[in-house]
């Protein structure tokens, strides 16, 4: 009897953890749902939360986004190895180099969380053009790495911190040097924290919107948060389009969801990380 | 007096050195230069001309007089205290709230809990995006919910009473997730044995929490409001995606303003003002906070 209650107590607890979850993620499962609704439902006087009609063409629509999406997923992936290219050496360094301004360096890093986007904004824009990478997938890439950068670096000095130095070592003493044992040591043991720097790093760069909105002049390059924006702002609205983009758009996060579910904490609090 | 060190020595110093060049230029090509031609920019007059031409004219603090005695200032500082205090308080409450609930251990427990952390890592354009049709006037989600308790529709993101009131909601929906999670893995740290030490002494659940719980939650506590005040001083797509500011400066944030006077007026100077204060907020926070807890940790 007492393990019947305590169950039932337990499923309960179940019934209303999901309709917490249903009600703080209504926005995003609207947005799935009515990607699959006719446009003209979109403009119905009662608005309802369930397609009343299924339909596909929404999707088959929006061929003007395959660009855009392209465009996003090739900077995204750049942002993501440009972040660990720099990253992990310097997170290596951080971690087991006794340097004495190590702490200085950290701080600075950590100061880097701080900077408003907009203060960044003008100056890299100027500068950008000066060189000519506005309107660029490369200018792109290193604006959106300047969030996937410290934030890996954050990441995995903490794990790198927490390996035993007998394992640097014993790399050591079979005549291995700092960068084999970087790379045949240190990194397959912090894989699976690597693996979350990436999927973080490209996730910033994918949902960016200040820099697609501020290093783009000419609309030669229209990153996908750029182009849902546009889309939004025309006056002859494909409702049903832009609810189908962004459900695309939403797939990135839910893959890191499922796929990259135990480092999403790690993640969240890298930020916080203070020595 | 250091020992002397040999060439092998020294090569391998060079050579670790090597390590972190790549993050020093990196870095200092996208924080350090920029926070530095915005401090000089603070004080040029810089404007379209010269993005062309190159050349601006030292002002002195006429920028910062200038962005001073704009009427935005004053509601556009107003807004970013509003909306920061606004939105840190409630979306704490309702992470703690929500950590306590997922302190209990059941079926799907763990699933659910991930799951909520969704709208934070969400591109803001879907979530925006979402909440615009959930803000539609006068037919929206939000409208036909007040209609049955029997409030008339209310204008959301196009009236100037409700603007702020409206991205404040979409802020607060997106950084529960942040408190839950920290909050959620303090929780996991509190000794069990002194909620049952609580216990024995007859103490309720309210006094459990106040008297254990939070305490013991102290340091996260600090990291999130510290994090919080920061993120949520930054934020600026929401606004500029939803409202740009409006209706009438309404929802004109600091971040918003001075994006603002710089790309749409091309007042580069009084923009990189602006910045600078929001800027000097967040690191004074952040200097204050690590002394602190510097001292902490000595005393």
């Amino acid at each position: 009897m007492h393990k019947f209650w305590r169950r039932s107590r337990g499923y309960g607890l179940t019934l209303i953890g999901i309709a917490i979850l249903l009600v703080l993620l209504f926005p995003l499962v609207w947005v799935v749902l009515s990607s699959f609704q006719p446009t003209a439902d979109f403009y119905a006087p009662v608005a309802s939360l369930i397609p009343q009609t299924f339909t596909l063409e929404n999707y088959s629509s929006i061929s003007s986004q395959i660009g855009p999406l392209l465009t996003t997923l090739v900077i995204a992936i750049f942002t993501a190895a440009l972040s660990l290219a720099i990253g992990i050496p310097a997170a290596y360094a951080l971690a087991v180099f006794r340097w004495r301004w190590v702490a200085i360096a950290m701080f600075l890093i950590l100061i880097t969380q701080v900077v408003p986007g907009v203060m960044v904004a003008t100056p890299l824009f100027l500068t950008f053009s000066r060189l000519g990478l506005l309107n660029s997938i490369v200018g792109l890439v290193i604006a959106n790495s300047a969030a996937g950068v410290p934030f890996t670096i954050l990441l995995l000095t903490a794990f790198m911190s927490g390996i035993p130095g007998s394992l640097r070592e014993a790399a050591h003493l079979d005549g291995a040097g700092e960068w084999r044992t970087l790379f045949s040591v240190i990194v397959p043991t912090t894989r699976s924290a690597i693996v979350a720097a990436a999927l973080f790093s490209f996730l910033f760069a994918w949902g960016d919107f200040l820099w697609a909105l501020t290093l783009n002049t000419n609309g030669t390059i229209t990153p996908l948060s750029l182009s849902i924006f546009q889309f939004v702002g025309n006056f002859q609205t494909n409702w049903g389009g832009i609810m189908a983009t962004s459900t695309i758009a939403l797939v990135p996060a839910m893959i890191l969801l499922v796929g990259a579910q135990r480092y999403i904490s790690v993640g969240l609090t890298a930020g916080a990380i203070k020595d | 007096m250091r020992p002397r060190r040999s060439s092998y020595q020294r090569r391998a110093a060079l050579m670790r050195l090597l390590f972190i060049v790549p993050v020093a230029v990196f870095l200092a090509l996208v924080f350090g230069y920029p926070i530095g031609f915005n401090l000089w920019l603070t004080f040029q007059s810089f404007d379209l001309v010269s993005m062309i031409s190159g050349v601006s004219e030292f002002v002195g603090l006429d920028n910062i007089t200038a962005v001073l005695a704009d009427p935005n200032f004053a509601s556009a500082a107003r807004n970013t205290a509003i909306f920061t205090v606004a939105s840190i308080a409630i979306q704490f409450v309702i992470g703690m709230a929500l950590a306590l609930f997922f302190y209990n251990v059941f079926p799907l427990s763990k699933a659910i809990r991930a799951l909520l952390v969704l709208p934070w890592l969400v591109p803001s354009i879907v979530a925006t995006t979402a909440w615009r049709f959930i803000f539609k006037d006068p037919s929206g989600f939000a409208n036909q919910l007040l209609g049955v308790v029997g409030i008339p529709p209310v204008h959301w993101l196009t009236s100037s009473d409700t603007a702020l009131v409206s991205v404040i909601i979409i802020n607060i929906w997106i950084g529960i997730a942040f408190n839950l999670v920290l909050l959620h893995s303090g929780l996991q740290s509190v000794p069990v044995d002194r909620y049952e030490a609580a216990q024995l002494d007859g103490a309720g659940y309210w006094q459990r929490f106040r008297h254990v719980t939070l305490p013991a939650l102290g340091p996260v506590i600090a990291v999130l409001l510290v994090l919080g005040f920061v993120y949520t001083l930054k934020q600026f797509d929401l606004i500029w995606t939803l409202t740009q500011g409006g209706p009438g400066n309404s929802s004109q944030l600091l971040s918003t303003w001075s994006y603002t006077l710089s790309f749409n007026s091309n007042a580069f100077g009084q923009g990189a003002a602006v910045a600078d204060f929001l800027f000097l907020a967040s690191a004074i926070i952040i200097v204050v906070y690590t002394l602190v807890q510097r001292k902490q940790s000595n005393a």
